[in-house]
This record gives C-alpha cells, structure tokens and sequence, in this order.
C-alpha cells in the first residue's frame, strides 16, 4: 500500500484535509479495498477507545480530596515548626558527612592494606597488655 | 435546578467558601480519573496522582486566570503528574531491572465480561505505548479533544499531534489486531 496514502488516511481522521488530498483518498478509498479495510479497521480501533472511558475513582473521592485539604492547612503545633528548618538546614549537611566519612574510611582502607572494619577505622591490633605496657609506650632516657 | 459555573465555584472558593471546591472536585472527578486511569492503568497510585491533581489546582487558584477552561487546566495538572509517575516508574523498573510493560498482564479473556473484557484489553494496549503517544491517545481518543486543544494541553506543535497520534494508531492496531477480531466486527 502507498505509504502516502496510508498517512494520509490516518490523518483524514483528526485533520481536516484539503480538497485536493480529500479527492486523492476518496479515488484511493475506492480503487482499493486494502485502504479500505485499514480505515475500517482503524474506525474500529477509535471507538473501542472511545468506549474506554473510565468515570471514576473509588467512592468518596471527593471527601477524601477535601480532608488533605483540611490537613495541609491545618496549622502546624510549635514543635513542628521549630524542627522543619532545622531539618531543611542539617539534611545537605548529613549527606556531606556521610560523603565524607566514607572517604575517610576507603583511604583508611587502602592505606592499611586491609579489608575490614579495623581497617576502615584504622585501628590496629594492640592487645590490652601491650597498651598498658610501660616498657612499649615510654621511652626512658 | 440553578448550576453554579466553574468560574462562579472559583471565585466562591476563594471567596472562602470550601464546600464549593467540593462541588468543583466532583464534577470534574470523571475527566481526571479519564486522564490518570488512561495514562497510569489501573494501579494503586493512580488515587494518589487523582488527588494531588485537585490539591495542586486548589493551590493554584489565586492565580487561576479563567483563560482556560477548568476542565482542561485540570487535565494539563493531571497530564504532567501521570508523566511524572511514569518516569518515576520507569527508574523503579530499571532498578529491579524489568521492564515497565511486563508489570501489566494480559487480561484473562475467561474472567471478563464481553465489555469489560475489552475495556481492559483496550487499556493494556494503551499501556504498551510509550508515554508521548499515551498523552496524545489518552486526550484525543478516550477523552475527545480536538486536536488543536491536545496540542495546547500538551504544549506541542499540531504537526506534532497529528503524527503522534497516526504513529499510536497503528501501534494499537498491531497490539490489539491479535486479540479483537477487528476484521470480523
């Protein structure tokens, strides 16, 4: 079938054609019964989507609009308000120290060689007898 | 019975009069759940988007300018935030790495009635469609638009409309000619 026409058909439904196009289709309309069967089916197709309405949402749509209504313009109490621009104020501040401490925990990874907790803290392994060991910690001159 | 307009509603919420925005959520619950059913499916989120839709105009009524009709500025709010939801979905899909038409089955011809069966296939057809020619479908042929107020709703050129529009046709002829006996009807 010529692409042409074929466009030209389906735009016959939603534009309005010039005379000329419209004596083009309507001679193509006649000589062939394969652009005829497109249009009948594309008809078809139209009103299955035109009978698809859907009408509404559950019941009581409306009361339930109107209640998020009453609740978002319901004053907020004191302690609500205090905290909201704190919030607003310490989030980008939370994800930067987040950030932040995971670098610090990757470098510390990789500087000691060691995946682990230990490592990413960079703790290493004393024992408890070590720590408190004068003889490890002081220098006697 | 007296019928208030919209622009009369409009001017009494503002005026302070709340129940008269109820009445406005009412009467155009019908053309919303159209746009967001038609875009979104039916899925639990589409409540949601249903809502905000009014909340967000409720909002915005102090510079409500009446140069549209509320109908379609309602259509444009739900439009934008179904476009919202179908991106936000897509990021969910991609993330569990599926891809958003699996989630919407086949409906079971078995379970159906003759015309609720072909509405729900009709639907999961028009969620095959990628989102652009979703709008156009959803505004031109469930809703009945014309072309120019669809190409003024979605902010695009006419040209634009009318190729989107040819393009999701025969998309949805190719989906659906395996399950409809079109040809037979």
């Amino acid at each position: 079938m010529n692409k042409k026409l074929r466009e030209l058909l389906y735009r016959s439904f939603d534009a309005d054609l010039k005379e000329e196009e419209k004596k083009v289709l309507a001679d193509a309309l006649s000589r062939s019964a394969e652009l005829r069967e497109e249009q009948r089916q594309i008809e078809t197709v139209r009103q299955k989507l035109s009978a698809t309405t859907a009408s509404s949402f559950e019941p009581f749509f409306a009361d339930r609009v109107m209640r998020r209504i009453y609740r978002e313009q319901k004053p907020k109490s004191e302690l609500e308000s205090w905290f909201e621009p704190l919030m607003s104020i310490f989030r980008p501040i939370a994800v930067a120290a987040v950030f932040i401490i995971l670098l610090l925990m990757s470098y510390n990874m990789i500087s000691t060689k060691q995946i682990s907790v230990q490592g990413a803290l960079a703790i290493s392994n004393v024992a408890v007898e070590e720590a408190f060991d004068p003889a490890v910690n002081l220098t006697v001159e | 019975m007296f019928r208030l307009t919209d622009e009369k509603l409009v001017e009494s919420v503002l005026k302070g009069n709340e129940e008269a925005f109820r009445e406005l959520v009412r009467r155009h619950e019908p053309r919303v759940a159209a746009t967001v059913i038609g875009m979104l499916g039916n899925c639990p989120e589409t409540e949601d988007v249903g809502q905000e839709t009014f909340i967000r105009f409720y909002k915005s009524l102090k510079n409500f300018r009446g140069e549209s009709e509320v109908g379609t500025y309602l259509t444009r709010i739900a439009i934008n935030l179904s476009l919202n939801e179908l991106k936000r979905r897509k990021r969910r899909f991609k993330f569990f790495h599926q891809e958003p038409g699996e989630a919407f089955d086949i409906p079971d011809e078995r379970t159906q009635t003759a015309d609720n069966g072909d509405k729900e296939l009709v639907q999961w057809a028009i969620q095959k469609l990628e989102p652009k020619f979703r709008s156009v479908v959803v505004l031109r042929l469930i809703e009945g638009y014309s072309t120019s107020e669809t190409a003024q709703i979605l902010k695009l050129p006419m040209g634009t409309v009318l190729s989107r529009l040819s393009r999701a046709q025969k998309k949805l002829k190719e989906i659906l000619s395996p399950f409809m006996e079109i040809v037979n009807e």
